[in-house]
């Protein structure tokens, strides 16, 4: 869709603070990643991955990033499946954050 | 128009307030959490809001349990709440209009529909201001409404707005589709009813009979609204559905226990009738409003046959004597 001078610049706009807050995020997902390593605190560590990656699957595909805000998205509904009946398990989601970390950072 | 957006995204409150920029006659608050927009609108330095737009899955309070906290206060009641959220799934989607919602958008979204949603969301708020400005002056002037015009049917489970219920139908995906089914419940000689009754009694009939309807579908996944002309359609997932005789036989005896009274002095017995189910499936957004239509249409028509072979009985019954 074309879009107004007006509208692209927004999106620019409000891309750079997504842009800004991003590493941030960024480090927060490692940082809940790395915690969920100890199974006792994996729940708690996913449920703070899982806020971060809805607000970045959100923002980021109204922002022409639809790559990132889509696979933001699968990571959180593998979280959501991890925590309502435990699949996948707990390898092959951990590999799924991790490849979504990096598709991020090539992103950013 | 005063639109109060709430999410937990800074970003997002961002883009928006970006968008509402845009506009000369919008204007902006947020709130970080559904705690935090109630207790802005429990101050009463703010001003009055005409049009939420809440996000879905926020910590602490949901966006749907803000809107069915925003619904129970009087003054936002009728207010449109937009939610903007990237929950897809059906099961939200049918949650935020049960709640109270009246459109639905989807993340990633787009601006320029993000502008055309807040304007009828806008024009929504000024009908229903005019709505209920109307409505009262009929009232204090013991004027009838039209038989087509919109009853307000609160509180009864599932009955959402006629508005909100377009809306729900565009929402619903491809694959809800599948097994979805249209049908529509009229209210048989409404004309009758409407020309006898009193505005206010009339308005009960409308909210009884989506209180039978309602309970009548209570075990299966649903949403209903009132239609105008003492119709009701419902949108409801196939899977052990009965079939019509079973449901209108199941509504009509639910009236006849609720042993209801309209200040008539003959009261004549309130019946319905119901039209075909119509299948979703296959359907576009033009395609599904037309479903809707076709499952409108065959309820009245069906009423309108009953009633006239009912009649004919009775003519041919007279005449034989």
């Amino acid at each position: 869709m074309t879009q107004s001078p007006e509208m692209v610049a927004i999106l620019a706009r409000v891309r750079q603070r997504f842009d800004a807050m991003f590493a941030g995020r960024l480090a927060t997902l490692d940082a809940a990643l790395a915690r969920a390593q100890d199974p006792a605190a994996r729940h708690a560590a996913l449920i703070e991955a899982r806020t971060v990656l809805h607000q970045i699957a959100g923002s980021a595909g109204s922002l022409g990033l639809p790559r990132l805000g889509a696979e933001a998205r699968a990571c959180e509904q593998a979280i959501d499946g991890w925590i309502s009946h435990g699949t996948p398990d707990w390898p092959r989601l951990r590999e799924g954050i991790m490849g979504f970390a990096a598709l991020a950072r090539d992103a950013a | 128009m005063r639109i109060l957006a709430v999410d937990d995204d800074p970003i997002i409150l961002e883009l928006i307030r970006e968008i509402i920029g845009l506009s000369d006659d919008q204007e902006l608050l947020t709130a970080g959490s559904g705690p935090e927009a109630l207790k802005l609108l429990d101050d009463p330095a703010t001003p009055m809001i005409d049009c939420f737009l809440l996000d879905i899955q926020m910590p602490v309070m949901d966006g749907i349990d803000l809107c069915t906290a925003l619904r129970k206060r009087p003054e936002f009641r009728t207010t449109p709440v937009v939610m903007l959220t990237a929950m897809t799934e059906k099961r939200y989607v049918d949650a935020a209009f049960i709640a109270g919602a009246t459109d639905y958008i989807t993340k990633p979204f787009d601006i320029g529909d993000m502008q055309r949603r807040l304007r009828t969301a806008a024009l929504r708020r000024s009908e229903m201001a005019r709505f209920e400005t109307d409505a009262s002056a009929a009232v204090a002037q013991g004027q009838r409404r039209e038989l087509l015009a919109e009853v307000p049917i609160y509180d009864v489970d599932n009955v959402i707005d006629y508005f909100s219920f377009e809306n729900y139908a565009r929402q619903l995906s491809k694959r809800s589709l599948f097994t979805s089914l249209a049908v529509a419940v009229h209210i048989r000689r409404i004309g009758d009813f409407h020309a006898a009754c009193e505005p206010f009694m009339f308005e009960s009939l409308i909210t009884d009979v989506a209180e039978a309807t309602s309970d009548s579908l209570r075990d299966h996944s649903f949403v209903m609204s009132y239609a105008g002309n003492g119709s009701f359609i419902c949108l409801i997932e196939d899977g052990h559905l009965p079939d019509r005789k079973t449901l209108v036989s199941r509504i009509n005896l639910l009236l006849q226990q609720m042993q209801l009274d309209y200040g008539l002095d003959c009261p004549p017995c309130v019946q319905v009738c119901a039209g075909d189910y119509v299948r979703l499936v296959g359907r576009n957004s033009d395609g599904i409003s037309e479903a809707l239509v076709q499952a409108h249409a065959s309820a009245e028509s069906y009423g309108q046959a009953i009633d006239a072979q009912v009649d004919r009985i009775w003519y041919e019954g007279v005449v034989g004597q």
